[in-house]
């Protein structure tokens, strides 16, 4: 090209879609964290096709056989199978479906109740935000294990049980970080042109400050997750949380932990894909939050 | 002439913590203010931060209730009009055009959104009224389905006004739209805003602390000092011959591009009242280089001067 | 040149971003004597902070300095070590900035900010450096002046800040003051008194004074040299009454037309404007910066535009009158 045009600066700008994918994929962490989390979710989805035998069928003949690439292991049981002699495999894969189960209504249980809660504060200001500054205090005053614990004991441990006490307990985080966030979002100008406009709060709320909101909530939320799959592990390990026959990951590292001495897989395999689920969420997490970041904007 | 707007006796307090133990104070940003607005005309308000200016716009743009005092809007009280009918009559432009914006809306649904709170039209006709309006501000329609970030501060500024015709409203509230853009910027969207006031018959209040773009656009001007105005007047009277000596000082201040001039002396003093504990009297006494006995135990009246109103003992022929 | 106290020579700033290089500054050359004030005028993102940072080797980690020639009293800066060049800033050449309060230390009492650079710099005990401290801040104009030693930042108001900041500026008396934009976040009454103040000090003290501002307002009152920058390059360069009387650059011209002159541009009148906007920097620039935005530009700008000259006045573009 010759130089004979008087523009500078005529180079085209990339397209939004062209920019928006290059962020995308410029993320390293978010493509490995959300291919490793969509993998898992599909598994989960079709574990019934996936399985290679019935979860809970029993087989006491075959009782703790190594996975495949053991001496020992066979094709048969690609992953083993555990004390009772369950495939490994297939209760791996049906387990997963429990722990994204748990952390995605844990999630959406307490987020609603935190956002809620979190953009009332922030949005009102005065005694709403006393109210909920008192009641994120009272609840944080309640540690999430023992009252977890104590409501199980009380109740009976059972899936919906355990989603319902994390969710109503989860929600501190979702609150104190809305609240902030609103805060901020409140006091721009572009909250107050929309009221000059005449809108409603609700769409105010909604429209306006909700979406200016959501990288931080989709943080919270991530995190929230990871953390509610971890608390359910650890209270299946207890032996109050999911209870058996159900494949919970939590239930299988407590049904495995007497064996860890003689048939190490048994622990190292549910243990791994748990640690790997929770890395998934956070990396994904992280990703989310660098490309919805203002400064990106 | 008729008065579109009209202030009387409005006063806005906030509760200001001191700390923790002492006594909650109050702090009056806004103090009595009367001001009537007449249609068409561009009322300019100056005075240093912290004088209520701001907090003056708010009120007229109902985003404020008073404290005391009454806004009427033609005749009728702004408590007794619903937010979405003074929206369509009082709009306002914000200072800063990179906050005004929701970063999440695309141009065209910046512009709209007044439409679609007020369920005007189908979306296709809110988009097309959209691209006219943008039209009329001078924005290129390729800029409609972009968002904030990616326009200069001088084009965000120019949505900002797009945002606030696009109801046909009759009164604007310029916050200081033009003190965040380079000088360059700024002579374009004053142009713009006196365009299209010619062009739709529109009526400003235009706040700002540079007097020189006031004195260019404005009509009429009140001058503001903690919370109060001190002087009023047609623009040419008051750039010609202020009555008030903070006015004078105001006016002494400006710095025109003009070599060889120097910096002026304003003989103000450094100290700018603590606004919580405003002083007694005249409140502009302890910076006033006329100040007298009278200045520190009255306060004066905004009394009528003949071509103008001020607010100093110093027009008033009883002292 | 001799009598200058700063001399630059072809300086230069780059800073590396994910689309490429940014060229900040661009080759640019001035010179500041003791007792006379260069204001550097341009809009936001014409270089103008950046120079003042590359001046004082305050540079952002991102930004690469390059100079043929960066003499402070006859001495080379860009051979100092980080070492040698702590000792001349805050003592020799020192720099205020536009918003006092984030300048200043919320956690420190002014007289601890104050006191600080002296006593590290003179080596001054205690009471040396208490008594120049209030010595300094009666000189900017702060009544009561030992007893504001004792309060911090927050407790004063935003003119008292930034006198204290001028005062801070001074305590090791500079031979050098770059101040970045020190009137902006003032109200214009109190701009008035900090210009005056400045000058004053200028005058009194044999200062250098480097001011760095978009306020043409503030260039025409203070100014003995101006330097234009626009697009990283300085564009025009001259005496005061040069720059604002007979503007030879476009840009110049643009700009000093933009602004409402009381009494001489007519109320409701329509203002200069300059079309456009500000071309990026990101990459490899050719020809004339401004041509996008100019209404004289021909063919030939799309290459290097030609300096001109007429005694101290210096421009960059292929007008040579108009």
């Amino acid at each position: 090209m010759t130089d004979t045009s008087l523009s500078l600066d005529l180079a085209m700008e990339p397209t939004a879609g062209a920019r928006m994918r290059k962020r995308l994929f410029g993320q390293k962490s978010l493509v490995l964290g959300s291919g490793l989390l969509l993998l898992i979710m599909l598994v989960a989805l079709f574990a019934p096709l996936l399985a290679t035998h019935d979860p809970y069928a029993q087989d006491l003949a075959h009782r703790t056989v190594p996975p495949f690439w053991y001496a020992k292991g066979s094709l048969e049981h690609i992953l083993g199978t555990d004390n009772l002699g369950r495939d490994y495999f297939s209760r791996l894969l049906y387990g997963a479906r429990i722990s994204l189960l748990i952390g995605l209504s844990v999630m959406v249980i307490s987020g609603i109740i935190g956002t809620t809660l979190g953009l009332l504060a922030g949005y009102f200001g005065g005694k709403a935000d006393l109210l909920v500054t008192f009641l994120v205090t009272t609840r944080l005053a309640m540690p999430v294990m023992l009252v977890a614990l104590a409501v199980v004991a009380m109740v009976g441990g059972s899936l919906p049980v355990i989603v319902l006490v994390l969710g109503f307990l989860k929600w501190d985080r979702f609150a104190v970080v809305m609240r902030s966030a609103t805060q901020q979002a409140r006091a721009l100008d572009y909250v107050a042109a929309a009221e000059a406009v005449g809108a409603s709060t609700p769409r105010i709320i909604l429209g306006e400050i909700l979406p200016n909101v959501l990288p931080q909530l989709i943080v919270v939320a991530t995190l929230e997750a990871a953390s509610a799959i971890l608390l359910e592990a650890s209270l299946s390990f207890l032996g109050l949380g999911v209870q058996p026959p159900l494949p919970s990951w939590g239930l299988m590292i407590s049904e495995a932990k007497n064996y860890m001495f003689f048939s190490f897989w048994l622990i190292a395999i549910p243990g791994t894909m748990l640690a790997l689920l929770v890395l998934a969420i956070n990396l994904a997490g992280d990703g989310l939050r660098d490309i919805f970041a203002p400064e990106g904007r | 002439m008729t008065a579109l707007m009209q202030a009387e006796g409005v006063t806005r307090s906030f509760n200001v913590n001191a700390g923790m133990f002492r006594r909650k104070r109050t702090l009056h940003a806004v103090n009595g203010v009367d001001l009537a607005l007449e249609k068409g005309e561009v009322l300019g308000i100056v005075g240093e931060s912290g004088c209520g200016k701001s907090t003056l716009a708010r009120i007229l743009l109902g985003l404020l209730p008073p404290s005391t005092g009454t806004i009427r809007f033609g005749g009728e009280d702004l408590h007794l009009l619903k937010r979405r009918d003074l929206a369509r009559q009082v709009q306002p432009v914000f200072q800063d055009p990179y906050s005004s914006l929701n970063p999440r809306r695309t141009i065209a649904s910046i512009v709209a959104f007044p439409l679609e709170v007020h369920k005007i039209g189908s979306p296709a006709g809110r988009r097309r009224k959209a691209l006219e309006i943008m039209d009329l501000v001078g924005l290129p329609a390729r800029f409609a389905d972009r968002y904030p970030g990616e326009l200069s501060g001088g084009q965000r500024q120019r949505v900002a006004i797009a945002r606030a015709l696009v109801m046909k409203p009759d009164v604007i509230v310029c916050d200081e739209p033009t003190s965040a853009l380079d000088v360059s910027v700024q002579s374009q969207i004053l142009n713009l805003l006196l365009d299209l006031r010619n062009e739709l018959g529109l009526t400003y209040v235009f706040i700002s602390h540079n007097l020189g773009v006031v004195e260019h656009i404005a009509t009429r001007v009140a001058v503001m000092y903690l919370g109060r105005v001190v002087e009023l007047a047609e623009t040419q009277t008051l750039f010609a011959n202020p009555r008030h000596p903070y006015t004078r000082a105001l006016l002494d201040s400006i710095l025109t591009p003009e070599p060889g001039l120097g910096v002026p002396e304003t003989g103000l003093g450094l100290a700018f009242p603590d606004p919580l504990n405003p002083p007694s009297g005249c409140a502009f006494h302890p910076r006033c280089p006329l100040a007298f006995e009278a200045c520190r135990s009255v306060a004066p009246k905004l009394l009528d001067t003949g071509k103008g109103r001020a607010a100093c003992h110093l027009v008033d022929p009883s002292f | 040149m001799s009598g200058a106290l700063l001399q630059v020579e072809g300086l230069s700033v780059d800073i590396k971003t994910g689309a490429g290089t940014l060229h900040a500054v661009r080759d640019i050359s001035f010179s500041v004597k003791r007792g006379e004030t260069l204001c550097i005028v341009g809009e936001s993102g014409c270089g103008k902070s950046m120079t003042s940072l590359a001046i004082m080797d305050l540079l952002p980690p991102a930004a690469k300095r390059s100079a043929r020639q960066l003499l402070f009293a006859g001495e080379d800066l860009t051979r100092k070590t980080a070492g040698q060049l702590n000792t001349l800033r805050g003592n020799r050449m020192a720099m205020i900035f536009q918003e006092p309060m984030t300048a200043l230390n919320p956690a420190y009492t002014i007289g601890d900010q104050l006191m600080e650079g002296y006593r590290r710099h003179k080596h001054a005990s205690v009471a040396e450096a208490r008594e120049r401290a209030v010595f300094l801040l009666n000189k900017v104009g702060i009544a009561a002046a030992g007893d504001r030693l004792g309060q911090y930042p927050h407790q004063l108001s935003g003119g008292l800040r930034q006198r204290v900041m001028i005062a801070m500026a001074l305590m090791c008396g500079p031979e050098l003051v770059i101040a970045d934009e020190p009137t902006t976040a003032l109200d214009v009454t109190i701009q008035a008194q900090i210009l005056r103040l400045l000058a004053e000090l200028r005058e009194e003290l044999g200062i250098a004074l480097i001011l760095i501002t978009h306020d043409l307002g503030v260039v025409a009152r203070i100014a003995d040299q101006v330097a234009v920058m626009y697009a990283g390059e300085i564009i025009e360069q001259g005496g005061a009454a040069d720059i604002f009387r007979d503007p030879r650059h476009p840009y110049t011209r643009g700009l000093i037309d933009c602004i409402p002159l009381p009494g001489k541009t007519r109320p409701g009148e329509k203002l200069g404007i300059i079309p456009g906007v500000v071309p990026s920097l990101v990459g490899e620039i050719k020809g004339c910066t401004f041509r996008d935005r100019c209404s004289h530009a021909e063919m030939r700008c799309s290459a290097a535009a030609p300096a001109r000259q007429v005694q101290n006045h210096s421009w960059r573009c292929i007008l040579e009158d108009a």
